[in-house]
């Protein structure tokens, strides 16, 4: 029983599951995709574990987009686009790395170490316009988020919390620690797509001294 | 072109949104109460999506460059299109707190700022679409477009007619049990002091009997009624983030979602349920 719910009277849910899992980010994707071809729907969106579709509702309602979704849900339906590999350059000298290696029990070269070697996956973007979530980080590098907030975080700021990591691409408040900086824009509002990185897509992180 | 000669606190140009960019994580911004966008637009003959601009917070005035027909909606006593003629300064009155905040000025032809993924709208956090991407200021001057020939109709007021806001229950439905839901709908809220285009937060009691922490991201939408940890409702609004990760109660019913945002801090919200 495909589980759907609304979301509001302009679009809907589909809950694939409830963990950060990169099969279950691959499945919404793959449903992303094929949503967007059903006449009506005119975005879709994929969450961690889920898959919001947007429509039009003098286009299609929820009963009727919900009564073809099924067959599009199925496990093993294979996700059909390909996905963008970006490599961006890391000044590692954030703010935050000398105390992200006291309280990893690291030092500040072993965390850039570990950071550098990750193979991450974009799991969704939010929080502000081009926001990659970015995983999965290495186990030894996870901490909570800040107790305190900072009011503002430069852009470019390359930051990690929980299992994840990502660039900040715009001036913004942010809670995450910041071990680093990059020059490369992640978000510009004048290209199409707007964002550097889509869903899906693979990054790697390489330090660099200039 | 228009300039604004006395600016208000807060205003922005605004349009009815930016649509079809929320993959990559940009909100759809737009008019806060966009049927009085909407009824602006058709009182001055502009399409219903032309750019108007959303003024807040204080009165104002503008200088007309050339002869144009304009109207002020929202939060006014009884909009009607004036005629300015080329040079005159026109004194914008401050929002009426009883008719609500914003007030929506339209000038024939719709205020002429570039297209921004496909939009006229403003986003303050990413500082583009509108003018500069950010707040209007004394001095600054408003391109206007071309005039159209045919008229438009005035459009059908789809306000749902009671004080109450609809709420449609969802998406997720299983973090909230029929008693968190009725606890919901048979309380009187009140508009908080933070409000803004991105949330207003919602004064009561908290909701109570959970433990609201949050949840995998996953994607809103403005008139998503979350609750953050503390049991307190945020209604995101059309500047909010396009992912969340507080679980959502309920969305506002999108046809009631203007006359919500007009409501003012303090000012009481009910909701009622609504089915799809």
């Amino acid at each position: 029983m495909l589980d759907i719910e609304p979301l509001g009277d302009r679009a809907l849910t589909i809950r694939l599951g409830d963990s950060m899992d990169r099969a279950l980010a691959a499945l919404a994707r793959g449903v992303a995709a094929r949503l967007r071809a059903i006449p009506g729907v005119e975005e879709a969106v994929p969450g961690y574990a889920t898959v919001t579709a947007f429509y039009n509702p003098a286009a299609t309602s929820y009963a009727s987009l919900a009564s073809v979704l099924a067959p599009m849900v199925s496990p093993t339906a294979p996700e059909a686009s390909t996905h963008a590999e970006h490599v961006i350059p890391v000044r590692y000298d954030g703010p935050d790395l000398d105390e992200v290696a006291r309280r990893t029990g690291l030092t500040p070269s072993q965390v850039v170490e570990r950071h550098a070697a990750g193979a991450y996956t974009v799991y969704l973007i939010g929080f502000v316009p081009g926001f990659a979530y970015l995983g999965d980080l290495d186990p030894a590098l996870e901490l909570p988020r800040r107790d305190q907030p900072r009011t503002r975080v430069p852009a470019g700021s390359v930051a990690i919390a929980g299992r994840q990591t990502a660039v900040y691409p715009l001036d913004t408040p942010g809670g995450w620690h910041l071990i680093g900086h990059t020059d490369t824009s992640m978000f510009d509002p004048t290209a199409d797509p707007p964002a550097k990185l889509a869903a899906g897509d693979r990054v790697r992180f390489v330090p660099t001294t200039a | 072109m228009i300039e604004i000669s006395t600016a208000p606190p807060f205003a922005t140009v605004q349009d009815l949104g930016r649509f079809g960019h929320r993959a990559s994580g940009v909100p759809v911004s737009g008019a806060m109460d966009p049927d009085s966008l909407r009824l602006a637009n058709s009182l001055v003959g502009n399409a219903p999506d032309a750019a108007v601009i959303e003024w807040a917070l204080g009165g104002g005035s503008l200088i007309f460059r050339r002869p144009l027909q304009y109207v002020v909606t929202g939060a006014v006593r009884a909009p009607r299109p004036m005629m300015a003629k080329a040079g005159d300064t026109v004194a914008l009155a401050p929002p009426i707190h009883f008719f609500g905040r914003f007030i929506y000025v339209a000038v024939e032809g719709g205020i002429d700022v570039p297209l921004v993924l496909g939009s006229r709208s403003t986003y303050l956090p990413g500082a583009f679409g509108g003018y500069k991407g950010r707040i209007l200021r004394v001095g600054d001057e408003l391109p206007v477009g071309q005039s159209r020939a045919a008229s438009s109709e005035t459009p059908a007021s789809a306000a749902f007619d009671s004080d109450a806001i609809r709420v449609i229950f969802g998406p997720n439905r299983a973090t909230f049990t029929a008693q968190h839901r009725q606890q919901f709908l048979s309380t009187e809220f009140k508009v908080a002091q933070a409000s803004d285009r991105m949330g207003y937060r919602l004064d009561g009691p908290p909701l109570a009997g959970g433990e609201w922490g949050t949840q995998l991201s996953e994607p809103v939408c403005p008139g998503a009624i979350q609750i953050t940890a503390s049991g307190q409702p945020i209604v995101l609004m059309p500047d909010a983030p396009t992912v969340g990760g507080y679980p959502v109660i309920g969305v506002v019913h999108s046809a009631d979602l203007g006359r919500f945002a007009q409501r003012l801090p303090g000012e009481p919200v009910r909701f009622v349920e609504t089915s799809l």
